[in-house]
């Protein structure tokens, strides 16, 4: 086999083949900058094609060199302590955070030396084994184990009584059902949004009022930095080595991270609404974003200071946000770069949240509104969008328990909706008095795993009353 | 004259003294930092080695996958044509499907080529 990828894609293509085992894979690169620009036609990339032709043909029938024969595997890392030494303890803290981000072992912000005695302090905030193992962390798959996350978490300057929060999450983002390596890997602006429940988020001193996404709560922004250099140091990850997002991430940093206002949410906290106590504190991560410049990021619904709102416009931004999908329906494909429908993960500030109350919706209610408004008369489905969900059917891409949906509406008559399932509209109540509405989205069913939404439960707290 | 000899003798003296302290190392205060390591440790994992290679394209039938990312079977209509011209009996086997089709369909697609291209539009 030859892998024909593009010239800036090809350290990442030989950082994947060392992780499936193929590290002398033969490889052909064309360049990105004839390339890219040149794919619309035949007529348009023949140049770039019958440059590359030889190239390709010669990987293909030159013989393997004895390097390329052999089986034997590169030694892994495995060095326990790293020592730095300087004239003073300042220097050495600089050399620490130079060696650091020249190995690629930080994010480019400033890191505490996760000293034996510092990670020692680290772990009193669990009762969880150090050596308990979490999972793997794609794309290279380093093993999570509690003392590697509470390494990075002092790295991070994140408390003892934050630990548990940053292990359930780690947990809950190397789960096997959630697609972790398209947000690590895409070239899309895809990042994570961390949202915790129950009463360690007040115990800990997490945000959830004005400025629930911003700075200035060390709880929040330590927690997430902690998360990402995990994601870092345990999916040995690096910008254009194998993240490959050409723009960057949002919030790439301590990614959107904030507690959710369970005091001001009518229908009880989220983490309720899917089976926990309400006592119980919980961790929830979901993959947001996307490729085109209206997806990456946030949409702001409305409410704020500024201009007087009502709660049925908010609602109805909420319902053209769904609706600016509809361009995709014809390339929703199992497996490829646009996998699905979209899951909508909506933010309602706690004014909105408690209007809609007073309207009479409950959170069920809201779902099955926004799902329903976001459906699509049969008769003004175009041909190409009717044959892109009778070839999703025909698949089996539809879930089981909405092929019957689906298959009904896809006739006159028949609304075809946007979303697979109205549960597809995932509701928070977070934010201040006065506040905004936002909301991002992702592929429900995505591409590697089945699912980029995962809740779990924190566990193992020492320094808490929440989360033991 | 006893004068003079003093003076010049303090002088000397003083400029050796001078010399000779000026090589003496002075000790340096020294920090060392140890740190944990906190990176991953990755699982080794059996290597495989690339298939033999084919002498030429003459007579052989050869499997072009695609990842389905837009514009790239532009790219693969050329080089199918080119190869064509260059091998005439070489017959050319187009694949598509996902980003990371399954093992199962790999081995579909490869149980009757001789060699394969996997293209991935990134």
């Amino acid at each position: 086999m030859v892998f024909v990828v593009t010239d800036n894609f090809i350290r990442d293509a030989k950082s994947g083949a060392e992780d499936v085992g193929m590290p002398m894979l033969r490889m052909t690169a064309l360049p990105a900058d004839e390339y890219y620009k040149n794919r619309y036609s035949v007529d348009d990339v023949k140049g770039v094609a019958a440059a590359a032709v030889d190239g390709i043909i010669e990987g293909l029938t030159r013989p393997l060199s004895e390097e390329e024969g052999s089986t034997k595997a590169k030694e892994p890392e495995s060095a326990r302590t790293i020592k730095i030494t300087a004239e003073t303890y300042e220097a050495a803290v600089e050399r620490f955070n130079q060696i650091f981000v020249d190995n690629h072992w930080g994010s480019g912000l400033p890191l505490l030396p996760p000293t034996a005695e510092r990670v020692k302090w680290m772990l009193s905030g669990t009762t969880r084994s150090p050596d308990e193992a979490i999972g793997t962390v794609a794309p290279k798959n380093g093993r999570a184990t509690v003392e590697k996350i509470a390494i990075n978490a002092v790295m991070a300057g994140a408390k003892p009584e934050y630990l548990p929060v940053i292990i359930a999450a780690v947990e809950a983002l190397t789960d096997k059902r959630f697609d972790l390596l398209h947000v690590m890997a895409s070239t899309g602006s895809f990042t994570l949004q961390i949202v915790v429940n129950g009463p360690i988020t007040e115990e800990i001193g997490m945000n959830s009022g004005i400025g629930l996404i911003g700075y200035g709560f060390r709880a929040n922004s330590t927690i997430g930095h902690a998360v990402r250099l995990c994601l870092i140091n345990l999916g040995l990850l690096w910008p254009a080595e194998n993240d490959m997002a050409l723009i960057g991430r949002p919030s790439s940093d301590t990614f959107y991270i904030f507690a959710e206002n369970e005091r001001y949410n009518p229908w009880g906290p989220f983490h309720v609404s899917l089976g926990y106590k309400k006592e119980d504190s919980c961790v929830t991560v979901m993959t947001v974003g996307g490729y085109a410049s209206s997806a990456v990021g946030l949409t702001v619904f409305g409410g704020g200071a500024v201009i007087p709102w009502k709660a049925q416009e908010l609602l109805d931004n909420i319902v053209k946000t769904i609706m600016a999908g509809r361009g995709t329906i014809p390339m929703w494909k199992a497996g490829t770069a646009i996998p699905s429908p979209e899951k909508h993960f909506l933010v309602l500030h706690p004014e909105f949240a408690m209007e809609l109350a007073r309207l009479g919706y409950t959170r069920r209610t809201l779902q099955q509104y926004l799902y329903d408004r976001a459906s699509i008369r049969y008769e003004d489905l175009s041909e190409k969008e009717i044959a892109s969900f009778k070839r999703r059917l025909a698949a089996k891409e539809i879930p089981e328990d909405r092929v019957a949906v689906f298959e009904g509406s896809l006739k006159p008559g028949g609304k075809v909706p946007m979303l697979l399932r109205p549960e597809d509209c995932v509701v928070f109540v977070a934010g201040g008095i006065p506040g905004y509405s936002f909301g991002t989205s992702y592929f429900s069913i995505p591409i590697y795993a089945p699912t980029a939404v995962m809740t779990k439960q924190i566990r193992g707290a020492t320094l808490t009353k929440g989360g033991r | 004259m006893k004068g003079k000899n003093i003076r010049f003798l303090t002088t000397v003296m003083t400029l050796g003294f001078l010399v000779a302290f000026s090589h003496v190392p002075v000790a340096r205060a020294e920090v060392t930092l140890e740190v944990l390591n906190p990176r991953g440790e990755v699982a080794p994992k059996s290597i495989l080695a690339p298939c033999p290679r084919i002498p030429d394209l003459s007579g052989k039938k050869i499997g072009v996958y695609w990842n389905s990312k837009a514009g790239g079977d532009h790219f693969w209509d050329v080089i199918e044509a080119e190869m064509k011209r260059k091998a005439p009996s070489v017959t050319i086997v187009r694949f598509g499907g996902p980003i990371e089709p399954s093992d199962a369909q790999i081995a579909a697609m490869t149980k009757d080529v001789d060699a394969f291209f996997f293209g991935v539009g990134d």
